[in-house]
């Protein structure tokens, strides 16, 4: 055991089977002594993960009140790392009646504490100075930023009104062993020659590793005196996203052609339309449906996947484009906040893991001998 | 004569495999639906009209001759011994037993009983595994050498109790739950092995990932790879002296043969269609040896084979220390 932060706690992670709650659970049982770790279960077959440890898994939903209440039974800390679905009735039911209803549970159980994973998505798009955890929380119209924005606000009313002691984690953009938006999407983009440089890698690397996004909520959930508190998580190195994703070039042998500016009209404005005909195909989600909303869909579908061979979503743009760092000084002073793993260290595990699980199609033509296991589909 | 036979757990493989199958089997008649959650065996029943619901195989016992039971392997033996107690016939679901011992006990019973004793590795019924020794000699490649499978897809069955996953109710994880498909076909061509390595990425709990190595007399060799968190070749490689059969996990008919220098895609000659057919050719199987009380094609013991030998590779998992940290996920190394 490593550290023993949670000694004879009973804990519960909401959101255990995905990506962020699978390895918190994992680090609370294996490293942090923690007496149990209770995992809340929505769906058997995305436990395969965090089964592997020695957790116990509680079937339940963020949206079944009784099945929260029943989770909770005996806990001390919930950390809630759950989101949406999307197959679970979309951002704002999961992240903002979800949080309301784990809130609620938690009172009425008498959890001690609560640790909620944000997001910096919060801050919006449009900053362009120097992002803190005190910047503002706009309502931007987006669904999932939105959807965070009002979760938080449920945390922080509760911990406001002294009910519940509650601290918002907001981990920027999460990357590692099963990252599947900053490591496995951008490998594969790269390796099917879709991967665009937006400002030749110019922008600042705000990412995050998944251990270190954990260990802010570790801490989260065991310091004193924080309550109502938000704080942003990065890793903490002057990286630019040149640096940061020529790691996964390396690692696939492949070189990058594409480029966007983001200072070109044209190239924001194509950013904004790939953004509209999204909203479209998920508003016009659903079955069954009258005709004309299935070709207009299927439209905007077809021409979506045109317009993304060229443009991102404004959201992509921003944050590959932004050159004001990410603030994380509140972070180190008050929750006590040092990155456990370095860029360099996590990059090696993570080009490990992809090529353990994705060697056949994201594989490295060079693996290093003797480190990196040779994967049974590169053989034919 | 007709089997009357019931299903005894009505979740997702009796809706999805058996069922369809059974309705669809001449010389046997689908007669009831049994599940402790009886809305379960009523929605089954429904479905394919099926004339008798139960929450229990002894209420329903007088008007079956046998039962299929497709529950989670930790109720397999006590299931057994209830369907045996009532004189019936047991078509038993994969894995078994979660150990040796109990599949031990599941064979005593059935003896005791004088009843047929079946397990249900249906994937023994693929026309291409049956046939391999011929497809060997057939083509002039001589003895088998070794075998190199993978296996993986992230998992997405859509388990009703979550027994596969649950290490309150099962010893393993993917191995027990889907590699023994393919543990019992090296088993079924190569013996028993004499020495046996063992990898997973098990940290206290269930394992998603693992490696097998398996090495029989005479020097041949099996290595077995399997996934449920990644995607990984669907893949038997059947190495001969001279030349090789390379077969998806998932064919039931098709191979490829490789000799030096040339490969070659194949077809063995069977009249069933598709997997269904293969749950429908195990239901004929069962229901003839209750018939001509002969033996099934996968009796007890040889459904018995293969949990001892995942008992040993789950002992040399539990003899490893946990480690201090949480390592990459996934690596079984």
């Amino acid at each position: 055991m490593v550290n023993r932060r949670y000694e004879g706690k009973a804990v519960l992670v909401i959101g255990g089977t995905g990506f962020i709650g699978g390895r918190l659970a994992e680090r609370l049982v294996l490293e942090e002594g923690a007496r149990e770790v209770r995992v809340l279960v929505r769906n058997w077959s995305r436990a395969v993960w965090v089964s592997r440890y020695r957790v116990e898994l509680v079937p339940g939903d963020v949206l079944d009140a009784a099945s929260l209440a029943r989770a909770m039974v005996g806990i001390d800390v919930v950390f809630h790392c759950a989101s949406a679905p999307a197959d679970n009735g979309g951002y704002t039911r999961t992240n903002v009646e979800g949080t309301r209803a784990v809130i609620a549970a938690c009172l009425a159980q008498g959890v001690s504490r609560l640790v909620y994973v944000s997001s910096i998505a919060v801050h919006g798009d449009d900053h362009e100075g120097v992002l803190s955890a005190d910047s503002p929380r706009p309502l931007t119209g987006r669904d999932y930023s939105d959807s965070k924005v009002l979760a938080e606000d449920l945390v922080f009313e509760a911990a406001r009104s002294n009910a519940l002691y509650c601290v918002i984690i907001r981990p920027t953009y999460v990357w590692g062993p099963r990252s599947s938006l900053f490591t496995v999407r951008p490998l594969r983009e790269m390796k099917q020659d879709r991967f665009k440089w937006v400002d030749n890698g110019r922008g600042i690397c705000a990412a995050v590793h998944v251990d270190n996004v954990v260990e802010a909520i570790l801490l989260a959930g065991s310091k004193s005196g924080l309550s109502g508190r938000a704080y942003l998580v990065t890793d903490g190195e002057d990286l630019t996203w040149a640096d940061f994703f020529g790691n996964y070039l390396r690692h696939l042998g492949v070189t990058a052609a594409r480029a966007l500016d983001s200072r070109s009209r044209l190239a924001r404005a194509g950013c904004r339309a790939t953004d509209v005909l999204r909203t479209i195909v998920e508003r016009l989600k659903g079955n069954p449906a009258p005709l004309w909303r299935k070709v207009v869909r299927r439209l905007a579908l077809e021409l979506g996947r045109r317009m993304e061979r060229r443009y991102m979503s404004a959201w992509d743009l921003h944050k590959y484009s932004r050159r004001a760092p990410v603030d994380i000084a509140s972070t180190h002073r008050e929750l006590g906040y040092v990155p456990v793993v370095s860029v360099a260290a996590g990059m090696r595990d993570t080009l490990l893991w992809v090529q353990d699980q994705y060697g056949g199609e994201l594989g490295s033509p060079t693996p290093v001998a003797g480190t990196v296991p040779v994967h049974p589909a590169g053989q034919g | 004569m007709t089997v009357r036979m019931g299903i005894v757990g009505c979740g997702a493989i009796a809706l999805n495999m058996h069922a369809p199958a059974a309705v669809a089997t001449g010389g046997l008649q689908l007669s009831a639906a049994i599940d402790s959650d009886l809305a379960l065996a009523r929605s089954l029943a429904n479905k394919f009209a099926i004339a008798h619901v139960g929450c229990n195989i002894r209420e329903l016992a007088g008007m079956l001759d046998a039962v299929l039971i497709a529950t989670p392997p930790h109720t397999h033996v006590a299931l057994a011994a209830e369907a045996f107690d009532a004189g019936l016939h047991v078509l038993c679901e994969k894995p078994m037993a979660n150990t040796a011992a109990e599949c031990a006990e599941m064979i005593r019973l059935a003896a005791a009983a004088g009843r047929i004793l079946a397990i249900g590795h249906n994937f023994r019924f693929f026309p291409v595994r049956r046939q391999l020794r011929q497809l060997l000699h057939q083509h002039g490649l001589g003895e088998i050498e070794s075998i190199v499978a993978t296996e993986g897809k992230p998992y997405t069955w859509p388990t009703l109790t979550g027994y596969t996953v649950r290490r309150e109710l099962v010893p393993g994880g993917v191995i027990l739950n889907a590699g023994i498909h393919t543990l019992d076909l090296i088993l079924w061509w190569l013996g028993d092995p004499v020495e046996v390595t063992y990898e997973d990425d098990a940290v206290g709990g269930l394992e998603s990932n693992a490696r097998v190595g398996l090495r029989f007399r005479g020097g041949r060799s099996a290595s077995f790879r399997q996934s449920r968190t990644c995607a990984l070749p669907y893949q038997i490689r059947v190495i001969a002296q001279r030349g090789e059969i390379l077969m998806s996990t998932n064919a039931t008919r098709d191979y490829t043969l490789k000799t030096s220098g040339s490969s070659t895609r194949l077809r063995v000659l069977s009249d069933a269609a598709d997997e269904t057919d293969y749950a429908r050719a195990q239901l004929s199987d069962f229901a003839r040896s209750i018939e001509d009380a002969g033996l099934p094609l996968v009796p007890g013991p040889e459904g018995a084979r293969v949990i001892r030998l995942i008992d040993q590779l789950y002992a040399i998992k539990r003899a490893r220390p946990l480690p201090e940290r949480a390592p990459i996920p996934g690596l079984t190394w």
